[in-house]
C-alpha cells in the first residue's frame, strides 16, 4: 500500500459557539488518496470547504466528522487529538496563524520541536543543538533572529507570519505538510520563499496537500494532481496543466459539468 | 442559624479575639478601637465592600494568642524554604514569626542604612480604624508597632521582610502585627515580603506607608499562607509629590484571603502601579480590594489584576478610583482579567470609577473567559500535548504582568513562585 | 414635517422655560385621603372594581413592604420621604369610564396636545396616510393614577394585540395576570417594588399572540399632575412565541417645589422566539436650577427572557427627575436568548442618577450588550450600576459591556460601578469603560465654524451618544435630541 492518507467518504460539520443542535455540514462526501511523495492541490470557489478539509483533517475542536474515515499510514487519524495528529507527521500551515501574546516564539518552536520528538521516541535537543538548527533554518528563510525573540506571531506583518510557519514546517520535517493558503497576500519574494521551504522538503516521503486560489504558486511548486472542490465534494481532478486552464475560465463550466 | 444569621452574630468570634484583651494598661487607640467593635462588630456582607468576602470562619473557632517559636525552629524553617533561593541568601532581612520579631536572625538590624525600630509604642498616622473593620481589629489587638525608617537621600537597596505563621496545634492563633515605613525624600528601598507558613492561623497584618517627596519604592509581596490559614491585610499609603511606586502582589495560599490597600495621592506628579496575580485552587478565597485616591493633579496610576482559577477556587477583585475635583490630568487605569480553568471556578470583579474632574484619562477594562480555543488548537497541530499546551498559555497570560517587573531579582522571584522557572536566555 | 410637527418644532425653539412640560391642568379630580393602610388598598381596590384576589395579591405585597427599608446602596442622597404624607389615588373626577375618546374630559385632551400626545386618532389616521415617515402609533395615556385613553383599540384587536390599561385587564384577562403579573418582579423584589405592587392604580397592559408582528408602535405617555401625589404605574408586556412587539414610553410632569414620588414597575415576558423592544424618553421634572422640587423616580423595570431565541432590546433616554433610581434588567432564561440595554443619562443642574442594568445569564449561549453613556453637567451627580452575573449552567454566555461618561465642569461627578460576576468557564464577559471630557480643541473648532458654545456642546453630546439614539424609534430619537440639548442648557458659562 503506498497511499500516505487515504480519505474515504468524508462528511463534517462546522459546529458553530450558538448553533450546537443545528450543524450545518460543510464535506459532503471527499474521497481522496495521497500516495507517498506526491504534492496534491485542491482549489475551488469560496465557502466550497477547502479550509474545512485541512482544518477536519488536523483535527480543530470546531468541526465534527459525521461519516466516512481518513486513514493516515495506516492509522485511524480522526480518532487522534491534534497532537498526536502533529506526532504522527502531519503538518498544517494556518491561513491565519494564531498570535500568542507572552509566549517566546524560539521557546515555543522549542518546546514543539521537542514534544513532536518525544511522542516518537527521539531524544528531546539540547539549548545548544537546538539553536544551532534553528539558527540554520531561519537563514535559509531570511527569517530575522529578532523575530525569533519575540513573541509568537505578535505584531508580525501577514508576510513575516506566514514565513514562521514555514519555518515550523522546515524545523518539524513532516511526512505531510498541509498548506492552506499560505500563498495568499505574499509578495512575489514571500512566495518563492514560501516555495521553496517547501520544495525543500520534497523527497519520496514527503507528501503535502496545497490549497491554493491563484496558480502563481504553481509556478514554483509543481503539483501531480490539482483537484477542484466544490459544494463539500470534489468534482474534477486533473494534472498540473489544469491549473493554467481554471486561471484563465473560472470555475463556472467545471461547476456547470458536475451539476 | 441560617447563614445570615451566622452572620449577624459574628459576635462569637470576635468576643474570642477579644476576650484576650483584659490587661488593664491598654492605651488609648487600642480601647477606641476595642469599643468600636464592641458597639460595631465586624464588616458583614451587608457592607457594600464586603459583599464577596465574609467572616463568616470566625465563629467556627476560637482564637489563641499565638506562641513564640523558638529561633532555631525559625531558622530551621527559613533555612529550607526561604534561603534555599539564592536571591534571597544575601539581603539584608527582617524575619517575624506569628507576628513576634525575631532579632536574632533579622540581619537588616545592622544595616546603617536604615533605621528599625522594633515593638514601637506609636500607632500611625494613616490607617483608619474608624473606617476599615480589619484595620479596627488590628488596633484592638495589638499595641505595638514595627517600624522601618529610610532618612533621606539613602538609597537603602533591598530589604527582605519574612511572615511566619507556624502553628502545631490544632487549635487556631491569631496574630495582627503593625508595620510602618516611613521614606523620607529621594530615598529609596525595595521591599520583598514573604507571608509564608504552616498550621492553623488567622494573620490580620497592618501596613502604612508615609512616602515623602521624589521617593521611589518596591513592594513585592508574595502570599504563600498555610492551606487552612486566614490572612486578613490592610495597608495604606499616602504619597508626596514625584514619588514613584511600584507594587506587586501575588497570591498563591491561604484558605482565605482578603488583602484591601488604600493609596491616596497627596503630591502631584505621583506614579504608582499596583500589579497582582491570584493563582488559586482547589476551595481557596482570594480577595483584592484597592482604593486609589487622586487628590492633586497630574498623577498616575495603574492597576493590572490577574486571577487564574481551578477547582473552586473563587477570586475577587474590588478596585475604585477615586479622583477629586481638583485632581485634573489625572491618568487612572483598571484592568482586571481572569481566567477561569474549571466548571466550578467563580470571578467576582468590581472595577470602580467616581469621577469629579473632568479633565481626566479613566478607562477601566475587565474580560472573563477561559482559554482561547483557537490558541489551544494551534500549539496541539504544533505537537504539543494538551496539559503542557495549557500550561503554556496560562504562563502566557502570567508573563504580561511578569514583563512589567523590570528588576531581574524581583521577576526571578515571582517566577520563582509561581514554578514559572524557565528556560528563557535559551537565545541570546 | 407635517405642519402639525413645525409647528411642535418652533414651538420648542420659542420656549423661553427650559422644562416646557410644567404647565399644570386645571381639572377636578377625585383623591383618597394621604397615607398607606390596608384600607386604603381596599379603597384603591374598590375603586377600580378589582376581584377579590387581586386584592389579596396588594395586601400581600403591602404587608411585605412593611418589613423593608428603602435601598441605601445607591449613590443617591434625598431626605427620607415621608410615605405616609402621600395620596395613593388621584383621578380626574369627570373621567369615572370613559367609553370613547368622545367622552373623555377635553380639558385632559387639550394636556394632552400640549405635551404634543395625539390622542384623537382621526388626526392621527389622517397623517398616516399622508406621510409615510411617521408610522401609526397606538398610545395609552396615563394621568396621574388612571389610563385615560387607549387608541387605536381596532386595528390592534383586528391583529389580535391586547393594548389595554392594566385595571381593564385585570377585570377581562384575569387568567393571564394571575399567571404573568409579579411573575418577573415579584412583591417583595425590593422597597418600591412592593409599594408599587400595593397601590399601583394604573398602567398599560400588552399581550401579541403567538405568531403576530404588532401592527404598530404601542406608546404610553405618563403624566403626573396632581400635587402630593405618587404615581405608582404597573405596565406588563407579554410576547408570545414568535411575537413581535416595539413599546415606547414618555413622561413629564408640573413644575413643582415639593418632590414627587413615581415608583413604577415594568415587567417583560417574552416567550419562544419573541422580540419585546422598549424604548423610554424620561422627562420628569428634575427640579429647578437650586435643586428645589422635582420627581424621585424610583423605578423598578425587568423582562424575563423565558423562551429560547428570545430578545428583549431596552433602550433609554434618561434627561428628567430629580433623583433617578432605574435598572431596566434582563434575565435571560432561554438558550441563546439576547438581552440588550442602551441608555443615556444625563444629569445637569442638581439632578442625580443612579442607573444602570442588570443582565443575569442562566440560559445556554445567552447573549447581551450593554451600552452606556453618561454625561454628567452643573453640579450633578450620574452613576453607571451594572451587574453582569453568569450562572453555572450558561455554557457560552456571552456579555459585552461599554461605558462611557462625559463631564461638563468640574462641579459634577461621573461614576461607573460594575459587577461582573462569572460561574461559568465557557462564559465570555468584557466590559470596558472610559471617562473623558469635550476637549477645548473640539469646542474651538466648532465655535469657529460659527456654532454657538451650547450648540457646539449638543453637537458633540449628540456624537456622544449617537450610537444609543439609533436604537429609539425614529419619532423618538428627535425628540431625544433636542432634550439632550434643552437639559444642558446653562451647563457652561
Amino acid at each position: 500500500m503506498n497511499n500516505l492518507l487515504e480519505i474515504k467518504d468524508l462528511h463534517a460539520s462546522v459546529i458553530e459557539d450558538s448553533l450546537e443542535n443545528n450543524q450545518k455540514e460543510i464535506l459532503k462526501g471527499i474521497n481522496l488518496n495521497i500516495p507517498k511523495g506526491e504534492i496534491h492541490v485542491i482549489m475551488g470557489p469560496n465557502g466550497s470547504g477547502k479550509s474545512t478539509l485541512s482544518y477536519v483533517l488536523s483535527g480543530h475542536p470546531n468541526y465534527c466528522v459525521t461519516q466516512g474515515s481518513a486513514i493516515f499510514k495506516g492509522k485511524d487519524l480522526l480518532s487522534m487529538t491534534p497532537d498526536q495528529r502533529a506526532a504522527a507527521g502531519l503538518f498544517l500551515a494556518f491561513q491565519t496563524p494564531v498570535e500568542l501574546p507572552g509566549v517566546n516564539n524560539v521557546n515555543f518552536l522549542r518546546t514543539s520541536l521537542n514534544s513532536i520528538r518525544v511522542a516518537r521516541g527521539e531524544s528531546e535537543l539540547n539549548a545548544v543543538d537546538f539553536l544551532k538548527l534553528v539558527r540554520e533554518k531561519a537563514k535559509t528563510l531570511s527569517f530575522s533572529m529578532d523575530m525569533l525573540k519575540r513573541n509568537v506571531n505578535v505584531g508580525f506583518s501577514g508576510g513575516e507570519k506566514k514565513r514562521n510557519e514555514v519555518l515550523q514546517m522546515s524545523l518539524l520535517q513532516p511526512s505531510f505538510a498541509i498548506l492552506d493558503e499560505t500563498d495568499s497576500g505574499l509578495d512575489i519574494d514571500a512566495l518563492r520563499i514560501v516555495a521553496e521551504g517547501v520544495n525543500s522538503l520534497r523527497s519520496p516521503d514527503f507528501s503535502a496537500l496545497i490549497i491554493t486560489h491563484h496558480q502563481r504558486l504553481l509556478d514554483y511548486i509543481k503539483p501531480n494532481y490539482i483537484h477542484v472542490l466544490a459544494k463539500g465534494r470534489i468534482i474534477y481532478t486533473g494534472g498540473a496543466e489544469l491549473s493554467n486552464q481554471l486561471e484563465s475560465e473560472g470555475y463556472g463550466r467545471l461547476l456547470e459539468e458536475a451539476l | 442559624m441560617t447563614s445570615i444569621e451566622m452572620e449577624n452574630t459574628l459576635s462569637i468570634g470576635l468576643e474570642s479575639l477579644l476576650n484576650r484583651n483584659s490587661n488593664s494598661s491598654t492605651p488609648k487607640e487600642q480601647k477606641t478601637a476595642i469599643d468600636l467593635l464592641r458597639k460595631n462588630g465586624l464588616s458583614t456582607q451587608k457592607d457594600e465592600d464586603w459583599k464577596y468576602t465574609n467572616l463568616r470562619w470566625l465563629n467556627n473557632h476560637s482564637f489563641h494568642d499565638a506562641r513564640r517559636v523558638s529561633v532555631d525552629k525559625i531558622e530551621q524553617w527559613i533555612d529550607r524554604h526561604v534561603l534555599n533561593n539564592p536571591n534571597f541568601a544575601d539581603l539584608p532581612r527582617l524575619v517575624f514569626a506569628n507576628g513576634l520579631f525575631c532579632s536574632e536572625l533579622s540581619t537588616a538590624l545592622k544595616c546603617d542604612k536604615l533605621n528599625i525600630l522594633p515593638d514601637s509604642d506609636f500607632f500611625g498616622v494613616l490607617a483608619r480604624p474608624d473606617r476599615e473593620k480589619m484595620a479596627t481589629l488590628n488596633y484592638a489587638m495589638q499595641n505595638k508597632s514595627q517600624i522601618i525608617h529610610v532618612p533621606a537621600g539613602t538609597q537603602a537597596g533591598q530589604l527582605l521582610i519574612v511572615n511566619l505563621g507556624l502553628n502545631e496545634s490544632n487549635e487556631y492563633f491569631s496574630f495582627h502585627p503593625r508595620f510602618i515605613f516611613t521614606l523620607e525624600e529621594n530615598s529609596q528601598l525595595s521591599i520583598i515580603e514573604l507571608n509564608i507558613g504552616e498550621g492553623n492561623y488567622f494573620q490580620n497584618p497592618l501596613y502604612e506607608f508615609c512616602i515623602d517627596s521624589h521617593v521611589k519604592l518596591s513592594y513585592m509581596r508574595v502570599l504563600d499562607e498555610s492551606k487552612t490559614a486566614f490572612h486578613y491585610s490592610t495597608l495604606y499609603a499616602a504619597l508626596a509629590d514625584h514619588t514613584k511606586i511600584d507594587t506587586f502582589l501575588l497570591t498563591l495560599g491561604g484558605a482565605i484571603t482578603r488583602q484591601e490597600i488604600y493609596v491616596k495621592f497627596l503630591g502631584e506628579w505621583g506614579n504608582l502601579q499596583l500589579q497582582a496575580i491570584q493563582k488559586l485552587a482547589q476551595q481557596q478565597h482570594g480577595d483584592l480590594t484597592f482604593h486609589i485616591k487622586h487628590m492633586v493633579p497630574h498623577c498616575q496610576s495603574l492597576q493590572n489584576v490577574k486571577n487564574i482559577l481551578t477547582d473552586h477556587a473563587r477570586g475577587v477583585y474590588q478596585g475604585k478610583i477615586f479622583v477629586d475635583r481638583i485632581a485634573q490630568k489625572t491618568d487612572g487605569q483598571q484592568q482586571s482579567q481572569a481566567l477561569l480553568l474549571s466548571d466550578n471556578a467563580e470571578i467576582d470583579t468590581k472595577p470602580e470609577l467616581e469621577i469629579y474632574a473632568d479633565d481626566v484619562k479613566c478607562t477601566h477594562g475587565a474580560t472573563v473567559g477561559a482559554l482561547d480555543k483557537e490558541q489551544l488548537f494551534f500549539l496541539m497541530a504544533r505537537g504539543i500535548p494538551h496539559e503542557q499546551a495549557r500550561e503554556i498559555l496560562v504562563n502566557a497570560f502570567l508573563n504580561e504582568t511578569l514583563e512589567m517587573i523590570q528588576d531581574p531579582v524581583n521577576s526571578n522571584m515571582m517566577k520563582h513562585y509561581l514554578s514559572m522557572d524557565d528556560e528563557e536566555g535559551a537565545i541570546s | 414635517m407635517n405642519d402639525r410637527n413645525q409647528d411642535q418644532a418652533l414651538r420648542k425653539q420659542l420656549e423661553e422655560d427650559s422644562y416646557k412640560w410644567g404647565f399644570e391642568t386645571n381639572i377636578e379630580m377625585d383623591y383618597a385621603p394621604k397615607g398607606l393602610s390596608e384600607s386604603i388598598i381596599r379603597l384603591i381596590s374598590q375603586k377600580k372594581q378589582e376581584p377579590e384576589w387581586m386584592l389579596e395579591w396588594r395586601l400581600k405585597a403591602y404587608r411585605l413592604w412593611k418589613t423593608m427599608t428603602p435601598p441605601m446602596w445607591g449613590k443617591v442622597r434625598h431626605p427620607v420621604i415621608d410615605f405616609q404624607d402621600l395620596h395613593y389615588y388621584a383621578a380626574p373626577k369627570k373621567n369615572t369610564a370613559p367609553k370613547s375618546l368622545d367622552e373623555v374630559d377635553p380639558e385632559l385632551l387639550r394636556t394632552y396636545e400640549k405635551l404634543g400626545i395625539p390622542l384623537k386618532e382621526r388626526a392621527i389616521l389622517a397623517g398616516v396616510e399622508v406621510d409615510e415617515n411617521r408610522p401609526p402609533v397606538a398610545i395609552d395615556a396615563v394621568f396621574d393614577s388612571v389610563s385615560v385613553a387607549t387608541t387605536f383599540k381596532k386595528t390592534l384587536a383586528d391583529a389580535g394585540v391586547i393594548f389595554c390599561p392594566i385595571s381593564q385587564a385585570i377585570r377581562q384577562y384575569p387568567e393571564m395576570i394571575q399567571k404573568y403579573l409579579g411573575s418577573v418582579v415579584s412583591q417583595g423584589d425590593n422597597f418600591y417594588a412592593a409599594l408599587n405592587s400595593a397601590v399601583f392604580t394604573d398602567g398599560s397592559f400588552v399581550y401579541v399572540p403567538k405568531g403576530v408582528k404588532c401592527p404598530m408602535e404601542l406608546s404610553t405617555y405618563f403624566r403626573i399632575n396632581a400635587r402630593n401625589t405618587g404615581q405608582f404605574e404597573r405596565t406588563l408586556i407579554i410576547a408570545d412565541d414568535r411575537a413581535t412587539v416595539s413599546y415606547l414610553e414618555g413622561c413629564t410632569a408640573p413644575q413643582r417645589d415639593e418632590n414627587q414620588l413615581h415608583a413604577a414597575v415594568v415587567e417583560l415576558i417574552a416567550l419562544e422566539d419573541a422580540f419585546i423592544k422598549y424604548s423610554t424618553v424620561q422627562n420628569w421634572y428634575p427640579g429647578d436650577k437650586n435643586g428645589k422640587g422635582g420627581i424621585y423616580n424610583f423605578v423598578t423595570k425587568r423582562g424575563a427572557c423565558r423562551g429560547a431565541r428570545s430578545h428583549i432590546s431596552w433602550t433609554q433616554v434618561e434627561t428628567g427627575s430629580a433623583i433617578t433610581w432605574k435598572y431596566p434588567s434582563c434575565v435571560l432564561q432561554g438558550e441563546e436568548s439576547v438581552g440588550e440595554f442602551y441608555s443615556v443619562a444625563v444629569t445637569n443642574g442638581y439632578q442625580q442618577a443612579d442607573t444602570g442594568t442588570k443582565m443575569i445569564h442562566i440560559g445556554r449561549n445567552s447573549r447581551s450588550t450593554i451600552l452606556a453613556k453618561t454625561i454628567s453637567a452643573g453640579k450633578s451627580d450620574s452613576t453607571y450600576r451594572g451587574l453582569v452575573r453568569v450562572l453555572p449552567k450558561a455554557n457560552g454566555a456571552r456579555n459585552f459591556t461599554e461605558c462611557d461618561s462625559l463631564l461638563i465642569g468640574n462641579r459634577c461627578g461621573a461614576h461607573t460601578v460594575p459587577y461582573i460576576e462569572s460561574k461559568n468557564s465557557s462564559a465570555k464577559v468584557e466590559h470596558e469603560a472610559t471617562t473623558s471630557k469635550i476637549s477645548d480643541e473640539q469646542l474651538f473648532f466648532c465655535q469657529q465654524r460659527g456654532l454657538s458654545k451650547e450648540a457646539a456642546i449638543g453637537l458633540i453630546v449628540n456624537g456622544f451618544c449617537k450610537d444609543v439614539l439609533k436604537e429609539l424609534p425614529m419619532e423618538f430619537a428627535v425628540e431625544a435630541q433636542q432634550l439632550l440639548q434643552v437639559t444642558l442648557e446653562g451647563s457652561v458659562g
